[in-house]
């Protein structure tokens, strides 16, 4: 069994005015990470780059210890689930199995019958025809037909209703029963990562912000209200800092907090607070730049 | 893997069948409307070199290099298995024209010129062969919207090609027919090394654009 899943060092990459990196991080084998951050933040961008579609200007990415993104023998222990489907909308459901089986070592027929069936997604339906929840569902089966090793999720639960969601946590449940699978999951609706991620990595304007555990997430940040006068120091520790009327919130790394005063109310971050607040900052910062 | 990916793109290419009747229907027509039967595997050549860009709008319009990028085969195999499948494709358009020339002809109640045939098929693929080779480098590089305007880049050559020989008295000065009837074997396997040459060219360009694609 290998150590690492995925290993990124030093990776950059710049596409007309974004700036992506330099990003290190690592997910061990067996675990799952949750890869949040606002919209624009680079977390698409990362995930084309461990699957091999776009290259890094620096940098270098190992999957499964040793092995190269884009060979072929990666991407046969990857299943891929992406925010839109990428097959022929004329393309039938049943026809998968004859047109992506003969690619895969492993694909496994009836694997993705079960699958199928078990979403309730016809056989016969004609891909153009489902929903935006049947076709990430789909995607899933797809994913999952050859008994990869990793499964790299970007956005699969935008736009899903609420049971579609928890059919597909459950899903990724049950996949992390062996020890051997790993998951890299990236989304903006962090509730989905509850009970679920390892770890998780956010991510802001091309730059990892935290990478740890989701306690330990909830541990480095705060938030802070109130309606004192600020110092010069506290309002700059504050990210995404708002005013409304006489009050203020924001959030800021914990180690900061002995820079607010006894009126300040200091609650513990959610990762919503923290994607909200990052995001928030970056505007500010691209405004006052 | 490249067979692989070649019989993945032609079953794409080639169904549902009406999307690539109305092209084979043309030539058939071809064989059977104009004074020469045997114009079919020239109309074949030119209908099957501006069907290439078909793959590659097909990739764009249902994200299938992202698909490509999934599967378990490398950039390199996914050029030569595309290559590969028109090849065979533009093969299969051109047996279709000659049997229907053959039969046109002989329902005619003409005999069937084998040396005509043969040298319209050479030629026919030294077109194709050109053509393709042009074209696809600019597709794999950056798709088939951006690279549309190759899609005449084969005809504006030929055309002009030829338009430049008979104004210049070229064509009057040669007698074609006779000189490639005279060497058939020698020209036809000129021909078809230089068809090969263009196209293993043409795959050594198009491989390193789409492995430094952005998909």
């Amino acid at each position: 069994m290998t150590d690492s899943a995925v290993k990124v060092t030093g990776l950059a990459r710049t596409q007309g005015a974004f700036h992506l990196g330099p990003l290190d991080f690592e997910l061990p084998t067996g675990l799952v990470m949750g890869f949040v951050g606002p919209n624009g933040s680079g977390k698409t961008t990362t995930i084309k780059t461990l699957l091999g579609m776009v290259r890094p200007d620096s940098g270098h990415v190992q999957l499964f210890d040793e092995m190269e993104p884009g060979d072929a023998s990666t991407k046969d222990r990857i299943g891929v689930v992406l925010d839109h489907l990428f097959v022929t909308p004329e393309w039938k459901v049943e026809s998968l199995t004859r047109r992506l089986g003969p690619f895969f070592s492993s694909w496994d027929p009836a694997a993705f019958h079960g699958y199928l069936d078990r979403f309730g997604i016809g056989r016969e339906a004609q891909i153009g025809t489902l929903s935006r929840g049947e076709g990430v569902k789909l995607s899933l089966s797809m994913a999952l037909a050859h008994h990869p090793e990793l499964l790299i999720l970007d956005e699969p639960t935008s736009g899903l209703d609420p049971v579609s969601r928890v059919d597909l946590v459950d899903i990724l449940r049950e996949f992390m029963v062996d020890p051997k699978h790993s998951i890299l999951f990236s989304t903006h609706i962090t509730t989905d990562l509850d009970n679920l991620a390892d770890l998780i990595l956010v991510i802001d304007d091309g730059r990892i912000e935290y990478a740890g555990t989701l306690d330990g997430l909830r541990e480095d940040f705060a938030m802070v209200h109130g309606t004192e006068q600020l110092s010069r120091a506290a309002a700059d520790s504050v990210m995404g800092l708002r005013r409304t009327g006489g009050r203020f919130d924001g959030l800021i790394r914990s180690d900061a907090t002995p820079l607010f005063g006894p009126s300040t109310v200091i609650d513990d971050a959610t990762t919503d607070d923290v994607i909200v607040h990052l995001a928030r900052r970056g505007a500010t910062q691209q405004e006052s730049s | 893997m490249i067979g692989t990916f070649a019989r993945f793109d032609i079953v794409n290419f080639a169904t549902p069948v009406r999307r690539v009747a109305p092209a084979l229907l043309l030539v058939v027509a071809t064989a059977v409307a104009t004074p020469l039967p045997v114009f079919a595997i020239g109309t074949a050549a030119i209908v099957m070199s501006l069907l290439a860009a078909n793959p590659f709008a097909a990739d764009e319009r249902s994200h299938l290099d992202t698909l490509y990028a999934t599967l378990p085969i490398n950039r390199r195999n996914v050029v030569l298995g595309r290559y590969l499948a028109l090849v065979l494709a533009y093969l299969a358009a051109a047996l279709i024209a000659t049997i229907a020339a053959i039969i046109i002809t002989l329902g005619g109640g003409h005999s069937v010129d084998v040396l005509a045939f043969a040298a319209a098929n050479v030629a026919a693929f030294l077109v194709f062969a050109v053509s393709v080779a042009v074209q696809l480098p600019f597709f794999f590089s950056v798709g088939a919207t951006r690279a549309r305007p190759m899609i005449f880049i084969p005809a504006v050559v030929f055309g002009g090609g030829a338009a430049l020989a008979s104004q210049t008295g070229l064509l009057s000065r040669i007698d074609f027919a006779t000189a490639i009837s005279a060497n058939l074997g020698i020209v036809s396997a000129a021909v078809v090394v230089i068809a090969v040459a263009a196209l293993l060219g043409s795959i050594a360009i198009s491989t390193v654009r789409y492995n430094r694609r952005a998909l």
